[in-house]
């Protein structure tokens, strides 16, 4: 982690910056379901994240959680394909299906942008947990180096006193 | 009379006894590349690829609830560490835990990329004989676990471990985000 002296704590990655963020901070387009619970390991509750990476061509902005539902697999899926669907993200259906494993996935009308959600059902049917993890590509052009562009703006211009 | 009958089953025999020999040839053509083709598609992965992906697919299913990975059987705790078995079905392993479960999926990509090297996991998954299905089913197993180490940096998983788990799957082809 980076020394803490900037407006809140983040950790250098090798391609960009990792953000621990709350509950509240949580993206306001991806729902959470009514009695979905942050996952809870030996070492406390795990916190979701926003990582941007860098690279050369996009800025990609990944938020991602890990949470547990008290219910089976097939009541959280339909629990979120009902929110989900509220807030405009067309579904793509399962990506998969295993005995207590699958994967739905989302995206987005307008933006480059995609959700997908894992749910991972107990051994005993009791509990689901979900991974929600939420992209966005930015697309980037570099601009322009400042040489090169003020070399562009002052050759015509020379070319007119020349005349 | 008699003679002519039995001359004309004598003359009809050949003709069903090539009949029956071509159905027999043909019960074996529909039948035999389906192993050929599967023994084929073996003979083409690097040797000891097999073992290493069903190594993989348990450290997979050991942080996947130890639920099937692409259709391999999954990982089985101890019955008798009751600690243990949480941790593995409820997904409740330590940060640190994490890290070392990362590392040792780490390992197995690694060996699996170098003994294939610049071919993606879905070929090598797709030579080993899963189905599409599976091996979406495998490589989200992958994307989970990465979301799950990189949930954890700073908090008992390693920047490095997470580093070198993106660096792996981007080897094998496997998009993180």
């Amino acid at each position: 982690m980076v020394k803490q002296f900037g407006l809140r704590p983040f950790h250098r990655m090798h391609d960009g910056i990792l953000i621990h963020i709350t509950l509240d901070e949580w993206p306001a387009d991806v729902p959470l379901p009514e009695g979905i619970k942050l996952l809870e390991t030996d070492d406390g509750v795990v916190h979701p994240f926003w990582r941007i990476v860098l690279e050369p061509n996009r800025t990609i902005e990944a938020i991602g959680g890990m949470f547990r539902m008290n219910c089976s697999l097939d009541a959280t899926s339909k629990k979120f394909e009902h929110v989900m669907q509220n807030v405009g993200w067309k579904s793509n259906g399962m990506l998969f299906q295993e005995e207590r494993r699958t994967t739905f996935r989302y995206t987005h009308s307008v933006e480059d942008a995609y959700v997908e959600v894992s749910l991972l059902q107990s051994k005993d049917l009791e509990t689901t947990r979900v991974t929600i993890r939420r992209v966005v590509k930015h697309p980037y052009a570099p601009p322009i180096a400042e040489e090169e562009s003020v070399e562009e703006n002052v050759e015509p211009a020379l070319e007119e006193v020349a005349k | 009379m008699r003679a002519n009958q039995s001359l004309k089953s004598i003359n009809y025999f050949p003709l069903f006894g090539v009949a029956g020999i071509a159905l027999i040839f043909l019960y074996i053509a529909l039948n035999a590349p389906q192993v050929t083709q599967s023994s084929a598609r073996q003979a083409q992965l690097a040797s000891g690829t097999e073992g290493l992906l069903k190594q993989t697919a348990l450290h997979l299913s050991k942080m996947e609830g130890g639920a099937s990975v692409g259709g391999f059987p999954g990982f089985e705790p101890p019955d008798d560490d009751e600690r243990y078995k949480r941790k593995v079905e409820k997904s409740t392993a330590s940060g640190e835990e994490v890290n070392t479960w990362v590392k040792e999926i780490n390992n197995f990509l690694r060996q699996i990329a170098n003994k294939n090297p610049g071919v993606t996991l879905e070929k090598i998954l797709e030579k080993q004989g899963l189905t599409s299905e599976q091996i979406t089913s495998f490589s989200n197993a992958l994307k989970d676990v990465h979301l799950n180490a990189s949930t954890r940096v700073g908090y008992g998983v390693q920047e490095s471990t997470a580093k070198t788990l993106e660096e792996l799957m981007r080897l094998l082809g496997v998009g993180t985000w």
